[in-house]
């Protein structure tokens, strides 16, 4: 292994690292931490291919958060940057529950760590805004993505217990559906 | 031994039935953990909010809580590797193929419906976790202003300046921690 690729992969272990010191939320709160680093900060990966990487880390059974950084680091730089992207995500929550467990009491009551959990929170609902903000351009493409778009959010809201597999499954079908048959003669114009 | 084994297989079988979200896996957990008497209904209730205050994946933050309260850290390590092994397995088996397949023309048919649908998911995202962080007592009540103000401001921060994200997060914390006390 030459120096760059080790490099490259210390680089990706520390990204997730990183990532996993500072999202609270788990997988959907990742996301924009994950576009920041992976797509803005080193273009290891564009917009639209997140999108297609937070669809299948949706769907897939498992971790969200674990099988977003395991897919995201395999584009990266194959199973080893997958395997220390993944093992990255997850031992900085490893590292600090087991002293959270210890001193569970203590850590809860204390003032300053309520503050700054508040002060994180709004960030984080930030980085949500920042994230939408970014991925419209590759998301929601033309009126019929709006459609898309539109559809799934009224499913969510309207009926929150329906399994978010579904729903994906959903509108990859509807979507082959319509840009195969529906749409293929204009596009072929 | 047997135990650890135990708490291992408990948490691999949670890890790979939490499909879209950690929280849908707490039911699983009550199951196999509170029916078993390995933990009360106070500890798991403890164990959610211990999890929800801490960086990183519920069911990552969960894990480790449950496994470290029965066994110290071994069990932590155990119940933290059974969670997050089937994500890990599962992964690596479909990622070859997921990304050879998704330049195929179908398959790009199929995500363009997907991406419209995973942007919803990310703005219920935004609404379910920055609400609740904004709206601690539900949309009906009066917000938390500082938070309003603090989510506000860097929002306006990442979208005018380069500072990285994870420096303005945690700002905010430094800023939570002297000011929101």
């Amino acid at each position: 292994m030459n120096t760059s690729n080790a490099r490259k992969l210390l680089t990706v272990f520390l990204s997730t690292f990183k990532i996993g010191l500072f999202t609270f939320g788990g997988g959907l709160a990742m996301i924009p931490f994950i576009q920041a680093e992976f797509c803005d900060k080193r273009g290891w990966l564009d917009d639209s291919e997140l999108t297609d990487v937070i669809a299948a880390a949706q769907s897939l059974p498992g971790i969200m958060a674990v099988n977003t950084s395991v897919l995201t680091c395999y584009r990266v730089g194959g199973a080893v940057a997958a395997i220390l992207g993944g093992l990255g995500a997850v031992l900085p929550s490893f590292i600090v529950l087991i002293f959270v467990t210890a001193f569970y009491r203590v850590v809860v009551e204390n003032a300053y760590i309520r503050g700054a959990l508040r002060g994180v929170s709004g960030a984080v609902a930030a980085m949500f805004i920042n994230t939408l903000r970014k991925q419209r351009k590759t998301s929601l493409t033309d009126w019929w993505s709006l459609g898309f778009f539109a559809v799934a959010l009224a499913v969510i809201f309207l009926i929150p217990s329906v399994n978010v597999i579904f729903i994906i499954i959903g509108g990859g079908l509807s979507g082959f559906v319509l840009r195969t048959f529906i749409l293929k003669k204009k596009t072929e114009k | 031994m047997i135990f650890i084994l135990k708490l291992f297989i408990i948490f691999v079988k949670i890890g790979l039935f939490t499909i879209g979200g950690g929280l849908a896996m707490l039911p699983l957990m009550q199951q196999e953990l509170v029916a078993q008497g390995l933990m009360t209904v106070q500890e798991t209730i403890d164990m959610v909010a211990i999890s929800h205050m801490t960086p990183g994946p519920f069911a990552v933050n969960a894990a480790t809580f449950a496994g470290m309260k029965l066994y110290g850290v071994i069990g932590a390590a155990a119940a933290t590797l059974g969670a997050v092994l089937p994500s890990f397995v599962i992964c690596l088996l479909i990622a070859k193929q997921f990304f050879k397949i998704a330049d195929n023309h179908n398959v790009k048919a199929a995500l363009s419906g997907i991406r419209p649908v995973v942007y919803a998911l990310i703005l219920n995202g935004m609404v379910t976790i920055g609400g609740a962080a904004i709206f601690p007592n539900g949309f009906t009540a009066s917000p938390d202003v500082p938070v309003l103000i603090i989510a506000a401001a860097a929002a306006a921060l990442m979208w005018k300046t380069k500072f990285s994200p994870i420096l303005i997060v945690l700002a905010c914390g430094v800023f939570g921690a002297i000011a929101l006390r």
